[in-house]
């Protein structure tokens, strides 16, 4: 395994009740009691990692399966690079690696003509690539289809909600 | 994107809305069709999800522009897009609302983007019309990926209202940079 990029190992600031927001292309990695949100997870993949022990844990939105041009502040947007440095997150906050759980979420195709790519089928192996290439244990999943998904993670359980349409919640 | 490239594609977007107003009128006979003023604004790849309004459902059809990566939706909260083709469809057979809905959307968008390429001498092909129901943030997310796009977003975008306010939509489009420049270019208000 090749040594963790931490440049985006940042400890979050609690900010009131309300769940943290994550915009595509984030991530963030955070502890109990914080919870993370994040909206709009057509083919993209929402990826949850939990040390349920340390309580910590962190969320990226991945926008697209491969790249190699960083943006600045969207250290998610392709799975090749996003996966490690979400580990390196929650790492930085005291997450042991050994204990990570992995969740995730999205990679539906809303466009059944137009996406001829299907990019939400294409993130989905990207991220599963990226797990078992770091030795991540994939313990919960609701991927594919045809409807957008969001997603909400509590620090204080990893409990994951994931609701579609604004209505049918599932935990995984 | 100084304020004054801003400015000219707000104008070429009022022309193209007023366009695809006239197309609807024309459609649904004397209802009115209201449309405001567009807005074209700069989002942050980041900030999308939430800007558009997060998990509100919409209802939409969506079109490729010219085959490269550019979008033109059509976009109403909830079902407004079934509600807008039920009268056009008397029986109200989901399959025939289905295809009323893309037709719709069809005339709509492509007199957008005749008035755009009319104006700036510029071919801006309409791809296949697709109906879509999800949130609105999966929607633009999908839409933004499917063009593999990680730069900033231009949202071009003009409300419209059916019958006084009883129908809100939005006509959004996401040009491709490319297209965008060579827009503006021909404005003379290229780079």
């Amino acid at each position: 395994m090749r040594p963790l990029d931490v440049r985006e190992a940042v400890p979050t600031p609690q900010d009131g009740a309300g769940p943290r927001t994550v915009g595509l292309g984030e991530l963030v990695a955070a502890s109990a009691p914080t919870r993370l949100v994040t909206y709009g997870l057509g083919s993209c993949v929402g990826l949850c990692l939990y040390d349920p022990f340390g309580k910590v844990g962190g969320l990226a939105h991945v926008f697209l399966p491969w790249g190699d041009r960083d943006r600045e502040g969207q250290p998610a947007l392709y799975a090749n690079l996003a996966v490690e440095r979400l580990v390196a997150a929650v790492a930085a906050l005291g997450g042991d690696l050994r204990r990570l759980e992995a969740k995730m979420a999205g990679g539906a195709r809303l466009f059944a003509h137009s996406d001829t790519l299907n990019v939400g089928e294409r993130n989905v192996e990207a991220v599963r690539t990226e797990l078992r290439r770091l030795d991540l244990r994939l313990v919960g999943e609701d991927v594919g289809g045809t409807r957008g998904r969001s997603l909400l993670f509590d620090l204080a359980d990893g409990r994951t909600r994931v609701t579609s349409g604004g209505r049918d919640v599932r935990w995984i | 994107m100084d304020a004054t490239r801003l400015d000219a594609l707000r104008e070429l977007a009022t022309i193209g809305a007023g366009n695809a107003a006239r197309a609807l009128s024309e459609l649904y006979g004397d209802r009115l069709v209201n449309v405001s003023i567009p807005a074209v604004r700069v989002v942050p790849l980041a900030r999308v999800a939430e800007e558009v309004g997060g998990d509100r459902p919409v209802s939409a059809v969506v079109m490729p522009v010219g085959g490269r990566g550019g979008w033109i939706c059509l976009i109403f909260a909830d079902d407004g897009l079934e509600r807008l083709c039920r009268p056009l469809v008397p029986g109200g057979e989901p399959e025939l609302l289905r295809s009323g809905a893309v037709e719709v959307g069809n005339i709509t968008l492509t007199a957008y983007l005749d008035a755009l390429a009319t104006l700036t001498d510029r071919p801006l092909r309409p791809g296949p019309p697709e109906p879509v129901e999800d949130s609105a943030a999966s929607l633009m997310t999908s839409l933004l990926a499917a063009s593999q796009s990680v730069g900033d977003v231009i949202l071009m975008s003009t409300q419209f209202e059916l019958d006084g306010s009883r129908l809100e939509g939005q006509l959004v489009y996401l040009p491709v940079r490319r297209d965008l420049e060579a827009l503006l270019e021909r404005l003379g208000m290229g780079a």
